[in-house]
């Protein structure tokens, strides 16, 4: 266990239930784990053991019904309004599975849009989300064409260039490989796994092998509860 | 700003959508504009039907009606006495009959009429309207014709009060039986001279002799006069001078009408017009505000999960609330331009759907002149469209989209990114 590491996010005794109809879903159902600044990690587990929830709550989209999360000194979990907003915008980025980018904007567009509702000034916001692309390996001519002319890989690589687009600390990513096949998948998981050597926080929730075993943390989830928590110490690339 | 520009191409995106949005709100919000046109129009054609009123009373024998005539004539006896109530100014009196003696042949025959059919195919075809003979006084130079159009003298001249068994020929009569001035025609035994050919621009009107009063009296053996106009100083005095006639001419015997009266029945049915120009108004902004509504709710349900990704990534409700408004805004102006431009050629015709009917009913016989003199200005209820109806159509825009912005602005509230951002 990397002791020495400094817990970027605390979660504390959450849990997250839902009403569905007569009987309480306990997505989450007492979770408390550390997880360390400037990992990969990986959320693992069976469909409907509560990851994606776990990650929602993490990222502001979703409170929890009981217990606290911490994020980079942010009480996350008593957050309202403006300050979710401002959470949203400067401590997390977002990779969702699929569907995640908005169809009528190009890449370019899609990934200068969370730079324009901070207030980037358009030269900036163009320059980055250019250099952002670049980084992600989406050319010129994938910049300017709508989501539906890209493929599943990349897309999902425009959408990583989105959530970096703020700079932010944390990245969560809920299933990113999810609709990939094998080889694409591979490259997102370096291209993720490449983001924790600039310092960046990447978890990850995940069927995939591949991304638990490039993972410098895996958390198993079953029914809503942590089951195990794995840490291995990596010599870095 | 981007944002604007974003919004517009989301809508040049879905264009059907659009343009289904923008032609439902063309015609709500034309239709609004062109009631209110009409609106206006009716406020302003009141206002001048109030100072027009004249001071003129018509008496007419019970039982008779507009072109039909009938009825016992008015007593002359009775009509003496009209002069002398407090506040007329004048009396003028007409008298009408028919003529069809064999000494003239009318000008209008039933075929004109488009009654072909009945009379059973042109062999038998010798059915002719009568030809009206219409007394007046000297001294009403202009008098209206039964069919309430006007005359012009072309030939000749109209009669003086020392004039006798002379008589003014419609120009179409005239041409039928080759009449000009100084020809004598044999009407009920007696010799009458032509002294005047007039037009009317109607070949009803012009199918008609024109005599001095007591002429047609004497010819035709009447004792009275078929209507009369009495001509009050004052338009305050109008309703004493009218009781009065009334008690000279009772019910039974002759309809008393002063130009209030028909004046009242006209703006009746201007009124008439402004309260369903208002309905209109109210209906038709109602359509427009549901129908941006509905697509409002239709947008936000279709792009549900672009708002859940727009809270994913730090958008403020308020930042997604605009650009929605935007582009309700952006569709509701194109709308609101068309339906602007739709008014010109729109606004008239349905002025006149709305206001016309009532103007045609009634007319003729002397004094129908007020009622067929107003009674056109309704069926042209006047419709000016503005520029101004830009000016409006970009109010209505704009309300429409604060009106649908509410929307929105509630409804992205409550979208949870969570719930609506799971993987299907
Ligand atoms: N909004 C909701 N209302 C009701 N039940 C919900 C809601 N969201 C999640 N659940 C339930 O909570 C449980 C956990 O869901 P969650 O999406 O977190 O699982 P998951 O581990 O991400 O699954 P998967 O691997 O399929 O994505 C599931 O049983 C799910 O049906
Ligand atoms: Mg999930």
């Amino acid at each position: 266990m990397n002791s020495n590491n400094e817990a970027i996010v605390t979660v504390e005794a959450v849990a997250k239930h839902f009403k569905s109809g007569d009987t309480l879903v306990r997505a989450v159902d007492g979770v408390s784990v550390k997880l360390p600044k400037g990992k990969l990690i990986a959320i693992k587990g069976a469909s409907g053991s509560g990851k994606t929830t776990l990650l929602n709550m993490i990222g502001a989209l979703d409170k929890p019904s009981e217990g606290t999360i911490v994020v980079d000194g942010t009480r996350v979990s008593e957050m309202h309004g403006g300050e979710e907003v401002s959470y949203r915008r400067k401590k997390v980025g977002f990779v969702f599975q699929s569907y995640s980018l908005i169809p009528n904007l190009t890449a370019l567009e899609n990934v200068m849009l969370p730079m324009e509702i901070t207030g980037v000034e358009p030269n900036g916001r163009k320059d980055r989300a250019r250099l952002l692309l670049q980084r992600v390996r989406i050319d010129d001519g994938q910049q300017a064409r709508r989501p539906t002319r890209l493929s599943g890989g990349e897309q999902q690589r425009v959408a990583i260039a989105r959530a970096l687009a703020n700079d932010p600390p944390i990245i969560l990513a809920d299933e990113p490989t999810g609709n990939l096949d094998s080889k694409t998948s591979k490259r997102i998981v370096e291209l993720l796994y490449s983001l924790t050597q600039e310092g960046k926080t990447v978890i990850v929730a995940t069927h995939s092998a591949d991304i638990a075993a490039r993972a410098d943390m895996v958390l198993e989830m079953t029914d809503g509860k942590v089951t195990d928590t794995s840490s291995f110490e990596r010599p870095k690339r | 700003m981007s944002m604007v520009w974003r919004s517009l191409r989301n809508l040049l995106r879905s264009p059907q959508r659009t343009t289904l949005m923008v032609a439902l709100l063309a015609v709500s919000i034309g239709l609004a504009l062109i009631m209110f046109t009409v609106h206006g129009a009716t406020a302003n054609q009141l206002g001048s039907i109030g100072t027009e009123i004249g001071t003129e009373i018509t008496i007419r024998s019970a039982g008779s009606y507009g072109t039909m005539g009938g009825g016992e004539p008015l007593a002359q006896e009775d009509v003496d006495k009209l002069s002398s109530i407090d506040h007329v100014d004048s009396v003028q009196v007409s008298v009408q009959t028919q003529y069809s003696g064999d000494s003239l042949e009318s000008a209008v025959d039933a075929g004109s009429l488009g009654g072909r059919g009945p009379m059973g195919g042109s062999s038998s075809g010798s059915f002719t309207m009568p030809i009206t003979v219409m007394g007046f006084s000297a001294a009403n130079e202009s008098p209206t014709l039964m069919n309430g159009t006007t005359m012009e003298i072309v030939e000749g001249s109209y009669f003086t009060s020392d004039d006798a068994d002379v008589m003014v020929v419609g120009q179409d009569l005239a041409d039928k039986n080759s009449l000009s001035v100084g020809s004598t025609v044999d009407i009920e035994g007696t010799s009458v001279t032509v002294i005047g050919i007039y037009d009317s621009g109607t070949s009803f009107g012009n199918n008609m002799l024109i005599m001095p009063v007591d002429t047609v009296e004497s010819l035709f053996d009447i004792d009275g006069v078929t209507s009369v106009t009495v001509v009050v100083d004052d338009i305050d005095n109008v309703d004493a001078v009218a009781s009065d006639i009334r008690e000279i001419f009772p019910e039974d015997v002759a309809d008393v009408t002063t130009a209030e009266d028909m004046y009242a029945r006209i703006n009746d049915s201007v009124t008439n017009a402004g309260s369903t120009s208002t309905i209109g108004m109210i209906v038709a902004f109602s359509v427009a505000a549901i129908v941006v509504l509905f697509s409002v709710v239709l947008m936000m349900r279709q792009r549900v999960k672009e708002i859940g990704i727009l809270k994913a990534i730090g958008a403020s409700n308020r930042q997604i609330g605009f650009q929605f408004s935007l582009e309700t805004l952006a569709v509701s102006l194109v709308g609101a331009i068309i339906g602007a431009i739709i008014t010109y050629p729109l606004a008239q015709k349905v002025a006149n759907m709305l206001a016309g009917g009532e103007s045609t009913g009634m007319g003729g016989g002397p004094g129908g002149d007020m009622f067929s003199r107003v009674g056109g200005t309704v069926a042209g209820l006047d419709v000016a469209v503005s520029p101004m109806v830009f000016l409006y159509a970009l109010a209505i825009a704009a309300a429409l989209a604060i009106l649908a912005s509410v929307l929105p602005t509630w409804y992205i509230a409550r979208v949870r990114p969570a719930e609506v951002l799971r993987n299907e």
